[in-house]
C-alpha cells in the first residue's frame, strides 16, 4: 500500500516538472538583459512637436510587437521624452508575437484595439481594407511623411494611400558558415551572388561535407512570393493574380529539382524561419537568409557557428532589387485621441528614436534623417554589424517586393500549396501554379 | 389529499432552485453558445463589419458536391464546373468519375476525422493487452500500473514537443530505422504520413488512460469462473477468450463509444504533432481543425455552420453506437 502511494506521489511530481519544464523553457527566452541605453545622437538634442492641436492631457494606449523585456529601457525613455514634449502619457503593452495578429483582429473587430499598434507591414492592408485604421496621407503632415523612405512608407499602400508609418526595417542578409566553406573545399571567393550560383555551390557542399547549402522556409508566409518578385515574376496583373508565367514555373522548378537530388532537404515542406536558424546554427547547413539582428540567436544557440559567421549580400534574382522588411505603425480609427495617436506614431519613429533604436539592435531606421547621423557611416566590429553600411545605402531604393495582395491570406496559402504540390511530386510546377491561379482568381471574383 | 394536491407544486420548486446556480451557469456557457451556433451558421458574421442573414449560403457552399465522368481529351479545369476544386477520382464500373466541390477542404478534413476513428480499435486492443499484462500480482506492478498512465496525465503540449522532435527528418526514429537498415520516414513531411502520425499520439497517449478502464473491468471478473474452467480443463488461452473478454464487454462498449467521439473530437494532437492547420498541404486536417482555422481567419457564420453539418454527423453515429450496443448487451444477457 505504501509502495503504491509512493509511486503514485513520484508520478505526479514527474507529470508535474514535465509540464513545468515545458513551460519553464518558453518563459527563459524572453529573459535577456536590457541593453544599456546609448548617449543621444546629435539630432536628439531637441524633441520637436510636429503634429499641432493635440488633444491635452489624453492618455494614448500603444501595442508594440515582441519588445518586452528587451527594449523596456528603451521604450520607457521615449515616452518620458513624448511626454515632455506634448503632455500626453502612454499607455504601454507589449504582445508577444505567436499571439499577435490573432489578437489584433479579435480586438480591432471587438473595437477595444489601441490607439496604436505596432505590427508587421504585410498585416497593415487587411486593418486598412477593414477601414479599421486612419490614414496617414490624410493625418501626417507632409513634411513628416517626407522624411520616410518611399518604399518603407508606400510600401503596403491600399487604393494608393497609406495607412502607416513605418517603424524600424531590416534588410536580409545571406549568412554564411565559413567552416563550411572550407570542409568543401571553398572560399569567400566562391559564396554564391546569384541562384545559380547558389545551386552550383550548394551541390558542391553536399557532395564534399554532405550538409546541406541552405534550406529555405518556403512554405512560411510570403517567402516563395519574394523568391518570384525577386526573378521579376509579376505576382498581379490588373488585380488578379498572374505569376503562372514560364519564369515563375521555372523559380518553382529550381527548388523542385534541388530537393530531388537532396541538395536541399525534404523537409523544407514544414520548415519554419526559428527552426532553419537553428540547423544553421547547428552547423548543418552553409547559409541561411535571414535579418543581421537574429546573428544574436545564433550566439546564444552555437558560439561554434557564431564564430565563423560571415555575412554576405542576398543572392540576386533577374530584377534585382532589395527587399525590405517594415515594422509598422498604424493609428486605429476608433481612437478618441487621433492627434494624440499620431503625434505617438511620429514621435517613435522620428529620427532621433530610431537612431538610438539602431544603436540597441541591428535594425535599420526608415527616414532619411536618420541615416544621416555617423553611426551608419562605418561599420561596427561585431560580425552582425559588419554590413552596417552597405545596408544603410540601400535603403533609400529598398522597395517590399511583394505588392499589396487581395485576400492577402488565402492569396498565400494557395501559392504555397502549389508550391508543396510541386515539391512532393504530386503536380509539375507550371500546373501546380496555374491551379493556385485559377483558384485565387476565382475567390476574389476577378 | 386534496391538500396535498394543491401543495405539490410549491413543493416542487425546491428541487429547481437546487438547480438553478448550476443551470444558470450552464445556460449561459453551454446552452446558449450551442444555439447561437445554430443562428450563426446562417449569417456571414466575421467579428467585424458583416452580421447579414444568408440562408443556406453558407451550407451550399460547404456541401456543394459535383460528380461527372472524365472526358477524355479534356483537361480536369474543362471538366469541373466553375468555382468547384477536385476532391478526388474515382473508378467506377470502368469509367472514371471526378468528384469536386466547392469546399474541397471540408471534404478531406471529413475524410481525415473518420480515418481518425481507426484509431479506436488499436487502442482498445492494445489497452486491453496493457491490462492483462499490468493485472497479475508482480512485485512493483504499480510502477508498470503508474507508468503506462503517465502519458494521459502529462500536458498534450509537451507530449507534443516530445514526439515533434521524434518524427523529425534526423529525429530518434529514425535514426533507428536507419540503424537497423531501412528508410528513413517522412513522418510529417510525407502528406500521406502526418495523419498516421497525430494518431500515433493518440494512441500513445491514450492506451494508459482506457487500460485503466479495463484493469477495473478486470478486478470485477470473479476469480472462482477461472478456476471452474481451470478444473473443468480450460487452458490459458481458453480462459481468455470465454472468460476475461466477455467479462469485459461492458468496458469495451464504454471505449468504444468515449474513444470513437474523442477520435472524431481529434483537435490538441494534430495540433501540436502537424500545426496548426494540419501540417504540409493540410494533410492531417481534421473537421475540428477545419473549424478552428475558419474560426481564426474570422469566417465565424461559415465555421458555424460546419459545427453544425459536423454535429448532425455525430448525432447520426451515436444513434448508431448506441442501437448496436443495445443489441449487442442484450444478447449478451440472453
Amino acid at each position: 500500500m505504501f509502495l503504491r502511494k509512493l509511486i503514485l506521489s513520484v508520478t505526479l511530481m514527474l507529470a508535474l516538472i514535465l509540464t513545468a519544464g515545458a513551460s519553464g523553457s518558453a518563459q527563459a527566452q524572453g529573459g535577456t538583459p536590457t541593453p544599456t541605453l546609448p548617449p543621444a545622437p546629435e539630432i536628439c538634442s531637441a524633441d520637436q512637436k510636429v503634429i499641432a492641436d493635440v488633444e491635452a492631457g489624453a492618455t494614448v494606449s500603444f501595442w508594440t510587437l515582441s519588445l518586452s523585456p528587451t527594449f523596456d529601457s528603451y521604450l520607457a525613455d521615449v515616452f518620458a521624452r513624448f511626454e515632455k514634449t506634448y503632455g500626453v502619457k502612454v499607455n504601454w503593452t507589449d504582445v508577444p508575437f505567436g499571439e499577435a495578429q490573432t489578437r489584433y483582429r479579435n480586438a480591432l473587430a471587438a473595437g477595444n484595439a489601441p490607439d496604436v499598434i505596432n505590427l508587421s507591414g504585410g498585416w497593415v492592408p487587411e486593418f486598412a481594407e477593414a477601414g479599421q485604421i486612419l490614414s496617414m496621407d490624410q493625418n501626417v503632415p507632409e513634411a513628416v511623411r517626407k522624411d520616410y523612405f518611399e518604399g518603407a512608407y508606400t510600401g503596403y499602400n491600399v487604393n494608393g494611400e497609406s495607412y502607416q508609418v513605418p517603424w524600424y526595417l531590416s534588410i536580409q542578409f545571406m549568412m554564411v558558415n565559413k567552416q563550411i566553406l572550407t570542409d568543401a573545399g571553398l572560399s569567400e571567393k566562391d559564396i554564391p551572388k546569384n541562384f545559380e550560383e547558389l545551386a552550383k555551390v550548394s551541390r558542391t557542399v553536399k557532395e564534399k561535407t554532405k550538409r546541406y547549402g541552405f534550406a529555405p522556409n518556403l512554405l512560411e508566409g510570403d517567402t516563395f512570393l519574394k523568391l518570384l518578385a525577386g526573378e521579376g515574376v509579376p505576382i498581379l496583373k490588373d488585380g488578379k493574380a498572374a505569376f503562372n508565367t514560364p519564369e515563375g514555373a521555372a523559380v518553382l522548378q529550381y527548388y523542385v529539382d534541388l530537393v530531388k537530388e537532396d541538395v536541399i532537404p525534404k523537409d523544407i515542406t514544414t520548415l519554419e524561419h526559428r527552426k532553419m536558424l537553428d540547423r544553421f546554427s547547428a552547423g548543418e547547413m552553409a547559409f541561411v537568409f535571414t535579418g543581421p539582428q537574429l546573428a544574436r540567436l545564433i550566439n546564444e544557440n552555437n558560439p561554434a557557428t557564431y564564430k565563423n559567421l560571415l555575412l554576405a549580400p542576398l543572392p540576386v534574382g533577374k530584377a534585382g532589387g532589395v527587399d525590405l522588411g517594415v515594422m509598422s505603425l498604424v493609428v486605429t480609427k476608433a481612437t478618441k485621441t487621433p492627434k494624440a495617436a499620431v503625434a505617438l506614431a511620429t514621435f517613435v519613429t522620428n529620427s532621433c528614436n530610431m537612431v538610438l533604436f539602431s544603436k540597441i539592435v541591428p535594425i535599420y531606421p526608415s527616414s532619411a534623417g536618420a541615416l544621416k547621423d555617423p553611426f551608419f557611416q562605418k561599420n561596427g566590429e561585431k560580425v552582425e554589424e559588419s554590413a552596417r553600411v552597405p545596408a544603410a545605402q540601400s535603403l533609400p531604393t529598398a522597395k517590399v517586393l511583394v505588392p499589396t495582395l487581395p485576400q492577402a491570406e488565402k492569396f498565400k496559402e494557395e501559392v504555397n500549396k502549389a508550391v508543396a504540390n510541386a515539391l512532393l511530386g504530386q503536380a509539375t510546377a507550371q500546373d501546380a501554379l496555374d491551379e493556385a491561379v485559377d483558384v485565387i482568381n476565382t475567390a476574389i471574383g476577378k | 389529499m386534496i391538500r396535498s394536491a394543491t401543495n405539490r407544486p410549491r413543493r416542487n420548486i425546491s428541487p429547481y432552485l437546487f438547480l438553478a446556480p448550476a443551470l444558470i451557469m450552464m445556460g449561459i456557457f453551454l446552452f446558449y453558445p450551442i444555439v447561437s451556433v445554430f443562428s450563426m451558421s446562417f449569417t456571414n458574421y466575421n467579428l467585424a463589419s458583416k452580421n447579414d442573414f444568408i440562408g443556406v449560403e453558407n451550407f451550399q457552399n460547404l456541401l456543394a458536391l459535383d460528380i461527372r465522368p472524365r472526358v477524355e481529351g479534356q483537361t480536369i479545369r474543362q471538366t469541373i464546373p466553375t468555382g468547384y476544386q477536385q476532391i478526388a477520382q474515382v473508378d467506377l464500373l470502368g469509367r472514371r468519375y471526378v468528384i469536386s466541390g466547392r469546399d474541397p477542404d471540408f471534404w478531406r478534413a471529413l475524410r481525415n476525422s473518420f480515418f481518425y476513428l481507426l484509431a479506436t480499435p488499436v487502442l482498445i486492443v492494445l489497452a486491453i493487452i496493457v491490462a492483462v499484462l499490468v493485472n497479475r500480482p508482480l512485485r512493483g506492478i504499480g510502477f508498470f500500473r503508474a507508468g503506462y498512465y503517465i502519458p494521459a496525465i502529462t500536458s498534450v503540449v509537451a507530449i507534443g514537443l516530445m514526439w515533434r522532435t521524434l518524427y523529425q527528418q534526423d529525429g530518434l526514429i529514425n535514426q533507428f530505422l536507419t540503424l537497423i537498415g531501412l528508410q528513413p520516414v517522412g513522418w510529417l513531411t510525407e502528406p500521406g504520413m502526418t495523419l498516421l502520425s497525430a494518431m500515433i499520439v493518440t494512441i500513445w497517449r491514450g492506451v494508459g488512460y482506457y487500460a485503466v478502464i479495463f484493469l477495473a473491468g478486470l478486478q470485477g471478473i470473479p476469480l472462482e469462473l477461472y478456476e471452474a474452467a481451470a478444473i473443468d480443463g480450460a487452458n490459458r488461452w481458453q480462459q481468455h477468450w470465454n472468460i476475461t473478454l466477455p467479462g469485459l464487454r461492458p468496458s469495451i462498449l464504454f471505449v468504444a463509444v468515449v474513444s470513437s467521439i474523442s477520435a472524431l473530437r481529434a483537435f490538441d494532437e494534430v495540433y501540436v504533432v502537424a500545426g496548426k492547420s494540419g501540417g504540409v498541404l493540410n494533410s492531417a486536417r481534421t473537421v475540428i481543425l477545419y473549424i478552428y482555422n475558419q474560426f481564426d481567419a474570422r469566417l465565424i457564420g461559415y465555421a458555424a455552420a460546419i459545427s453544425v453539418v459536423f454535429f448532425v454527423i455525430t448525432v447520426a453515429l451515436s444513434i448508431i453506437n448506441l442501437r448496436f450496443g443495445d443489441r449487442r448487451t442484450s444478447g449478451s444477457e440472453q
